[in-house]
């Protein structure tokens, strides 16, 4: 997983928890019906991310394509696309 | 062994978000999971701090009584007083709702809910001008145009935008946020300013006379001056042809709009502009006030269906009478006129001006609150009740008025019991009490 | 004319809701009657006698009655609600609703007012000599009627909202008038103000005219900001002839049900800002008509309040 090209990175402290990186994320919404009609996934291991105790939580890095929806549609910075350009 | 209880709803914040995870462990509240941050907050901390129940004051000190003794004395406060106010009511469900009508038409006092210094001035607007309202979910399935003015709900509703409004996909918007435009008329950059495709950062106190060009220019009269707001007038014409490009627009509003110079002015115009977008242009237009406290909406629709008013209703001659201005709380307490005050459900510690606040030190005052607050510092009776949708069931309203039950995740504390049954209690008392009397 | 004096005795601070007090009940009773009525006092009851001395000379007709209250009434509520002959004085303040729905009669106040001043008021006069606060002439919450006839002259300032739903009748007011003058206006009432008047002049106003002889801040797009009509030398309302120039403009582009055009006519010398171009001007704090704490009675009340306060 950490030798992927793309990579999320969180700050916690910065999170409102709002979900909107989750509702708008198209490889959650594909995955859990749930998230596309934007309540809070029900099939964990499907989705990228959810909010977990008010904050962000990365569940699973590998689904992540990279295509960025995420971090735009966060205010605050509290979700960022690393590039590995190295491996 | 930590237990994952589902659906659990979100007692904060006017949303009411339904889908909320609670773990659970030995009857403590160890996480949440798709609550965001202020409502897991509220789980989090809702068995810490609690307040010690039930307590009198005596002797200037708050010291523990039975619940007997407690009912009581607060019997005897609301009996013996002139012109009782009972404040509140939103942070509790809505069958307290119902006992409080009951009990303040024995006590012939005041019932007053928060939207008195909130959401007031929205009701007024649509009492004069009446609304086109619309529930969440046609939000969802049908916006493509959303307005949030005066309201950030990025820091207040923070679940709004995800759940409810930009970005779920709906039925004719299948691209969620993707289908639909935002703009955002706010004199601050706010985090909901960041996320829409048009900020309109107009100068303060100023909305009123935006909602008007915007009027004149759909009424095809000229605006003649060069900015308006501190926007330039084109631009604002730009932005009455973008909106108009839409089928389906709502119009979000909060504190920014209701408690600004003006107050349900500003309300009353806006619906007006709503009047004619829906008349000239044919885009459906309606409009949703962000109520706060997760059952604000509820307290006013319970006082109203009780009363036939939706806030300050006065039973002082027996019947209910209704005149913000001179029955709402804030009036009775600045004029110093309220002799005893019940606070259920609300922080006016916080939010209420000095002089009402100086006003309500002297006067016997009964607070039934879970959590240590400020206003126990001046309180004379004290309950701290079984919070409502954590350690009890009720109904509460979310701010499109959807009723939604509440559910029960951990046993309430020793001693804790539920607003309805304080209030119930306190109801069969006065009720002896005004027997006796008579 | 028989005058019946009532003396307030104590100030409370829970308001008496005495809307007894007018000609048309006090008829035709004797003293011992009138000292008998019931004034209502939070959830209580009270006789008149325990909140005023009672004097004079009754009669049997209230048309020939005056009824005087010697001194401050700042609590009491709802004199000459629904009076339609004879006479109030009042010498001193008064709470609200003084000359709420009145057909007739006439309502002097030598002091201030509080809110509501002649809600809903259909004829009569009321004057009142100090300021009086918001409402004047108004409606109560959720009504569509406000005045419709009669006249309303305050000599100070007003609060907000004066003739709210205004439906006919005069309001005279010779200091300066808080926002949302004749907002909603739906008929031929005439409002007048001597000084200047805070923003939202008429809006959402369908029918009905407005006069500033001061300043009009310009808080409503409608204003000016469309047509500026034309200038009106010397123009005659509500019986007056009123000297100087002023512009006439449209106070609202249309409302519904549509009655008519609201007009609003501004003093050309002072109100050069509305002219299209001209600079949209946020109110001035020395401009700012009454607040709450301008009302001496209030302040009062402030003060003591200050002075008893602290610990319990
Ligand atoms: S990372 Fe940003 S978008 Fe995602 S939940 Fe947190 S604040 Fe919202
Ligand atoms: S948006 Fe409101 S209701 Fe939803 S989880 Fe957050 S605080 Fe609770």
């Amino acid at each position: 997983m950490d030798n992927k090209l793309y990579n999320l990175v969180t700050k916690e402290e910065k999170c409102y928890g709002c979900g909107n990186c989750v509702v708008a994320c198209p490889v959650n919404a594909y995955n859990d019906p749930a998230v596309a009609g934007g309540k809070g996934p029900e099939q964990l291991d499907k989705v990228i991310m959810c909010v977990e105790n008010g904050v962000i939580k990365i569940l699973n890095m590998g689904l992540c394509k990279g295509c960025g929806t995420c971090i735009e549609e966060c205010p605050d910075g509290a979700i960022g696309l690393e590039v590995n350009y190295t491996t | 062994m930590i237990e994952e209880k589902e659906n659990i709803v979100c007692p904060f914040c006017g949303c009411l978000c339904d889908d909320g995870v609670v773990k659970v462990e030995d009857n403590k509240i160890v996480g949440t999971r798709n609550l965001c941050r202020i409502g897991h907050k509220k789980f989090e901390s809702a068995q810490h701090g609690r307040a010690e129940s039930p307590r009198i004051r005596k002797n200037g000190e708050l010291v523990p009584v039975t619940l007997e003794e407690a009912f009581d004395k607060a019997a005897e406060i609301l009996v013996n007083a002139e012109r009782p106010l009972f404040y509140g009511w939103s942070a509790t469900c809505a069958e307290a709702t119902q006992v409080g009508c009951e009990l303040t038409e024995a006590c012939r006092g005041i019932i007053d809910c928060t939207a008195t210094i909130c959401h007031a001035p929205s009701i007024e607007a649509i009492q004069d001008q009446g609304a086109p309202l619309s529930t969440l979910g046609e939000v969802m399935n049908r916006a493509d145009l959303i307005l949030y003015w005066g309201c950030n709900p990025m820091h207040a509703h923070p679940r709004h935008m995800s759940r409810y409004s930009v970005y779920p996909r709906g039925f004719f918007r299948k691209r969620g946020r993707k289908s639909r435009t935002i703009m955002v008329f706010d004199p601050r950059r706010t985090d909901t300013a960041k996320l829409a495709d048009l900020h309109v950062q107009i100068s303060p106190a100023s909305d009123h006379m935006l909602v008007h060009t915007f009027r004149e220019i759909l009424n095809s009269y000229d605006v003649t001056h060069e900015t308006v707001a501190g926007i330039p007038a084109d631009a604002i014409r730009e932005t009455m042809e973008a909106m108009a490009q839409h089928q389906w627009c709502i119009l979000f509003f909060g504190m920014g709009l209701t408690q600004q110079m003006g107050k349900d002015r500003n309300i009353d115009v806006a619906i007006q502009l709503m009047h004619e977008l829906n008349k000239y242009i044919g885009i459906r237009t309606t409009l949703m006030p962000m109520r706060g406290h997760f059952n604000v909406a509820g307290a006013n629709i319970t006082i109203c269906s009780e009363t036939g008013y939706p806030f300050a209703v006065d039973f002082s001659r027996g019947y209910p009478r209704y005149l913000p201005g001179e029955t709402s709380a804030m009036d009775v307490l600045y004029r110093g006129e309220v002799d005893a005050m019940l606070n259920i459900g609300a922080n006016p510690g916080t939010s209420f001006s000095n002089r009402a606040l100086s006003h309500m030190a002297k006067i016997p005052l009964i607070n039934i609150e879970p959590h240590n607050q400020q206003l126990l510092q001046i309180s004379d009776v004290v309950f701290s009740p079984a919070m409502v949708g954590i350690e009890c069931e009720g109904t509460a309203y979310r701010m499109d008025n959807v009723p939604i039950k509440l559910r029960k995740v951990v046993e309430p504390p020793e001693n804790r019991l539920p607003d309805v049954v304080i209030l119930t209690e306190i109801l069969k008392r006065v009720k002896e009490l005004k027997g006796k009397g008579a | 004319m028989n005058e019946i004096v009532l003396k307030p005795k104590d100030h409370t601070r829970i308001s008496l809701e005495a809307e007894v007090i007018t000609p048309d009940s006090f008829a035709g009773k004797s003293l011992d009657e009138i000292e008998n009525m019931m004034l209502y006092q939070g959830n209580r009851s009270v006789r008149l006698k325990e909140r005023f001395d009672v004097s004079g000379s009754p009669c049997d007709t209230a048309a020939d009655l005056r009824i005087i209250i010697d001194g401050d009434a700042p609590r009491t509520k709802r004199v000459g609600e629904k009076m339609s002959c004879g006479e109030i004085v009042v010498r001193g303040n008064i709470d609200m609703h003084v000359g709420a729905e009145m057909t007739g009669g006439k309502i002097t106040v030598e002091g201030n007012a509080d809110n509501f001043v002649g809600r809903e008021m259909v004829g009569g006069l009321i004057h009142i000599k100090g300021n009086a606060l918001d409402y004047v002439g108004g409606t109560a919450r959720g009504k569509m009627e406000g005045m419709r006839g009669g006249e309303i002259i305050v000599d100070g300032d007003a609060g907000d909202h004066v003739g709210n739903f205004m439906y006919g009748g005069v309001i005279k007011i010779r200091g300066n008038v808080g926002q949302s003058a004749g907002q909603h206006m739906r008929g031929k009432g005439t409002i007048i103000i001597g000084g200047n008047s805070w923003s939202r002049v008429g809006c959402e106003a369908a029918d009905g005219t407005i006069l500033v002889k001061g300043k009009v801040h310009l808080s409503t797009a409608s204003l000016g900001y469309g047509c500026i009509g034309q200038v009106v030398k010397d123009p005659e309302l509500g019986g007056d002839v009123i000297e100087g120039e002023f512009y006439e403009l449209r106070a609202d582009m249309g409302y519904e049900p549509k009655c008519g055009i609201a007009k609003v006519y501004a003093s050309v010398g002072l109100n050069e800002h509305i002219l299209p171009g001209g600079r949209t001007s946020v109110p001035r704090k020395g401009d700012m008509p009454v607040n709450r704490d301008m009302l001496p009675y209030l302040k009062i009340y402030h003060e003591e309040m200050i002075v008893k306060g602290g610990k319990k």
